[in-house]
């Protein structure tokens, strides 16, 4: 008797230890369903559609509008559709691509996301994307930039659209400029060249103590090293890889491509690679090559002294341009997708975000009729995106291209031979597109 | 009589195997989904043209990954990368935690703030760790301040192809050698005292005694400290992914970090997952040798 008992109370253990174990994974999922129906009780209705959303997690405020924007959408769609929004994490580095690369393996794709720019092709040619050409009247596309266009355009159809731009600019010390008697140019016209803007690196530049430029290094994790460099490339008249999109040899390693990158590197005397994310605040460094994103960073700093001038040019004035943007997936709910894709693109939402983010919209309605980016110091990053924007790469094979061509960046900032790892990162790339897309 | 009791006893080794396997089912289970069949499968995928973000696309083209992955120069500098690591990261690493073991065996008071002291490191994630030698490690960094009251020039120790490796290889030793000296230390504790006072008897001094008496004894223990870091420094990740990004020039790119990149970042599961199952036959054939050498030599 006595054993038996003991024998029960073992399998009992056993069974309840199992147990507990399908428990855990049972009870995450009645858990996320738990909160979808917290959310759809207030309408009742059994129609209604879920949205699933993803975008990348960025600063707080940008959050916070993005959220206000969306619920605003589920208050006027109460009883059709529901929209469950996730900030992904980026990381500084890829983690928003991973995750979608891991989604994509499981089926488990949200109806409608966010991607960065360049990236576009890569989705459209997986057809993670679908073409959204039609959601659009013609005259609606027109009020968009035509970087924008241009960055959501594969093959002819448009893929994806961007509520904001961003372009790359030049912030000074204003201290550290007057006191060396340097007049900055005000009008794009007057952008001073490369040539002219080593010079003045060089005459601001004190070792030890005041670096010339701060290029905003990231050790190479992310997309920076890619769109920061590429302002180089594109006005020496080089670029990475070829219209179509399918080969690096010749064009990431051209004679133009090659002394872009020479310049670029040459700025490495004056720069400190290893920089504090603060050097420039702090008034050691007196320039720096950045994102047009840290304008209101810089506003509400009152211990700097700061001023944003155009981006030098060589050949012509090419301003690195592309933001993240909305697409659709092979969603069931695509009608539904497209009309909250339209909704988070209409004019006062875009205004909405774009205020807090103090990015530069994308309707050229909205640049051309606010105030705030009729004046300085907007007003420099506005002319950019109007007239020297340009998009990077378009190719399906992206992720390598990025990667490989930052990852040379890098290593020639940090003194390799040039011609030499133009020539790795090229047949890297070209290896790759011969592999997977030819 | 004695086949009643044969039955029995059968019907009780049944039964016992049988509560043996239900205990060791979860772990099985879990095993198998998350080591086991993703072996299998990458084993699989080495021989197909596998695109994460086209699965619909998967095709078999037998052995062509692998002949592109061994006439692959990354791959090859990679490797190299690794084995430099594992060749001088194993030997310092272990004697470093073999030197604090025999430093903190001794008793006195100090020897638990020492051992606190080099075991911190162990319980700190190495991604914090990573981050705060890349600061120390900085051209302004705190170690190259410490080197100029010396008059030492600013060192690149991250940013020159020559020396990021040995910056790596000496941040890692200082993180991990703590959790090995705890081993050691276990170790050292099981020799007897005896042994040392009938060494010094014979007029062995400190030194021959560490060579006669301590080696010997620790060899099981060193036999497992060597292996289990070998193994160990193989897996190289985190540091370089985080400190270099694999940079200057591919100097510190390991094969786990092209691994991850050809997989998760180009997206060619395929190709990646062929470079996993050749690195796994790299290891395997490493550390069943290393096991050969320690055990075949006599002291």
């Amino acid at each position: 008797m006595l054993r038996w008992l003991k024998k029960i109370i073992v399998m009992v253990c056993v069974l309840s230890l199992l147990v507990s174990l399908l428990g855990c994974a049972k009870e995450e999922k009645t858990g996320t369903t738990e909160t979808t129906e917290g959310k759809s009780t207030s309408s009742s209705s059994e129609e209604e559609v879920i949205l699933t959303v993803w975008l990348p997690s960025n600063n707080e405020s940008e959050n916070k509008v993005m959220s206000e924007i969306m619920d605003a959408y589920n208050e006027l769609n109460v009883g059709k559709v529901v929209v469950e929004y996730q900030f992904v994490p980026r990381a500084n580095a890829f983690a928003y691509e991973d995750k979608i690369s891991a989604a994509v393996t499981i089926n488990q794709l949200p109806d409608v996301l966010m991607m960065d720019g360049p990236n576009v092709s890569n989705y459209a040619y997986s057809e993670i994307i679908k073409p959204i050409t039609e959601f659009f009247t013609e005259d609606e596309l027109d009020d968009f930039v035509a970087s924008m266009l241009s960055q959501g355009t594969y093959n002819g159809e448009l893929y994806a659209l961007s509520p904001s731009e961003s372009s790359v600019v030049i912030y000074y010390n204003k201290d550290i400029i007057d006191a060396a008697g340097i007049e900055v140019p005000m009008k794009l016209e007057d952008a001073w060249t490369f040539d002219e803007f080593m010079e003045i690196v060089k005459t601001v530049h004190k070792d030890g103590e005041v670096y010339g430029v701060n290029i905003a290094p990231d050790y190479g994790t992310g997309e920076w090293m890619t769109y920061m460099p590429t302002l180089f490339l594109w006005s020496f008249g080089g670029n990475i890889i070829s219209e179509d999109g399918m080969t690096a040899e010749g064009y990431i390693n051209s004679s133009a491509s090659v002394e872009a990158m020479e310049y670029f590197q040459s700025l490495s005397n004056y720069s400190n690679w290893q920089a504090t994310p603060t050097e420039f605040e702090e008034g050691r460094a007196a320039f720096k090559i950045c994102g047009s994103w840290l304008v209101p960073g810089f506003e509400a700093n009152p211990d700097l002294n700061w001023g944003i001038t155009y981006l030098p040019y060589e050949k012509t004035h090419v301003a690195p341009s592309g933001d993240w943007a909305w697409g659709v997936s092979s969603t069931k709910h695509a009608k539904e997708s497209a009309d909250f894709l339209k909704y988070m693109l209409n004019a006062e939402n875009i205004e909405n975000f774009t205020t807090i983010a103090a990015k530069p919209p994308t309707r050229k309605s909205l640049l051309n009729a606010s105030e705030l980016w009729a004046s300085y110091p907007r007003s420099i990053i506005k002319d950019q995106v109007i007239n020297s924007g340009h998009p990077r790469p378009k190719t399906p094979a992206y992720p390598v291209v990025t990667q490989e061509f930052a990852s040379a960046a890098v290593d020639l900032f940090l003194g390799a031979d040039v011609k030499e790892r133009l020539d790795l990162a090229a047949s890297n790339i070209d290896e790759n597109l011969q592999r997977y897309f030819k | 009589m004695i086949h009643k009791i044969q039955h029995r006893f059968h019907i009780a080794k049944y039964q016992k195997s049988l509560l043996g396997i239900m205990f060791v089912l979860p772990a099985i289970c879990l095993l198998f989904t998350f080591l086991i069949l993703p072996a299998i499968m990458a084993g699989k995928y080495s021989f197909y043209n596998y695109s994460i973000l086209k699965p619909e696309n998967m095709n078999f083209i037998g052995l062509t990954n692998y002949t592109d992955v061994l006439q692959s120069k990354a791959f090859w500098k990679t490797m190299t990368n690794t084995f430099y690591f594992v060749v001088v990261v194993v030997p310092f690493q272990s004697s470093l935690a073999l030197l604090m073991a025999i430093l903190i065996n001794k008793k006195s008071r100090i020897t638990n703030v020492f051992r606190i002291g080099f075991f911190s490191p162990v319980i700190t994630s190495i991604v914090v760790i990573s981050i705060l030698w890349t600061f120390m490690y900085a051209k302004e960094g705190l170690i190259n301040n410490f080197l100029s009251i010396f008059g030492i020039p600013n060192q690149p120790f991250l940013t020159s192809e020559k020396q990021a490796m040995n910056s790596i290889i000496f941040m890692s030793a200082w993180q991990a050698s703590g959790y090995f000296m705890m081993i050691f230390l276990a170790g050292l504790k099981e020799i007897p005292e005896t042994l040392y006072e009938a060494a010094a008897i014979d007029g062995a001094n400190k030194f021959k005694q560490f060579i006669h008496v301590t080696v010997p004894g620790l060899r099981n223990v060193i036999k497992f400290v060597v292996v289990v870091t070998t193994i160990h420094a193989f897996k190289l990740f985190q540091q370089p992914f985080i400190m270099t990004g694999g940079g200057p020039n591919g100097s510190t790119q390991t094969v786990v970090q092209m691994i991850y990149k050809e997989g998760f970042q180009y997206r060619n599961a395929g190709y990646s997952s062929t470079i996993a199952i050749l690195f796994f036959i790299v290891i395997a054939a490493v550390s069943t040798l290393i096991q050969k050498l320690i055990k075949d030599r006599s002291y």
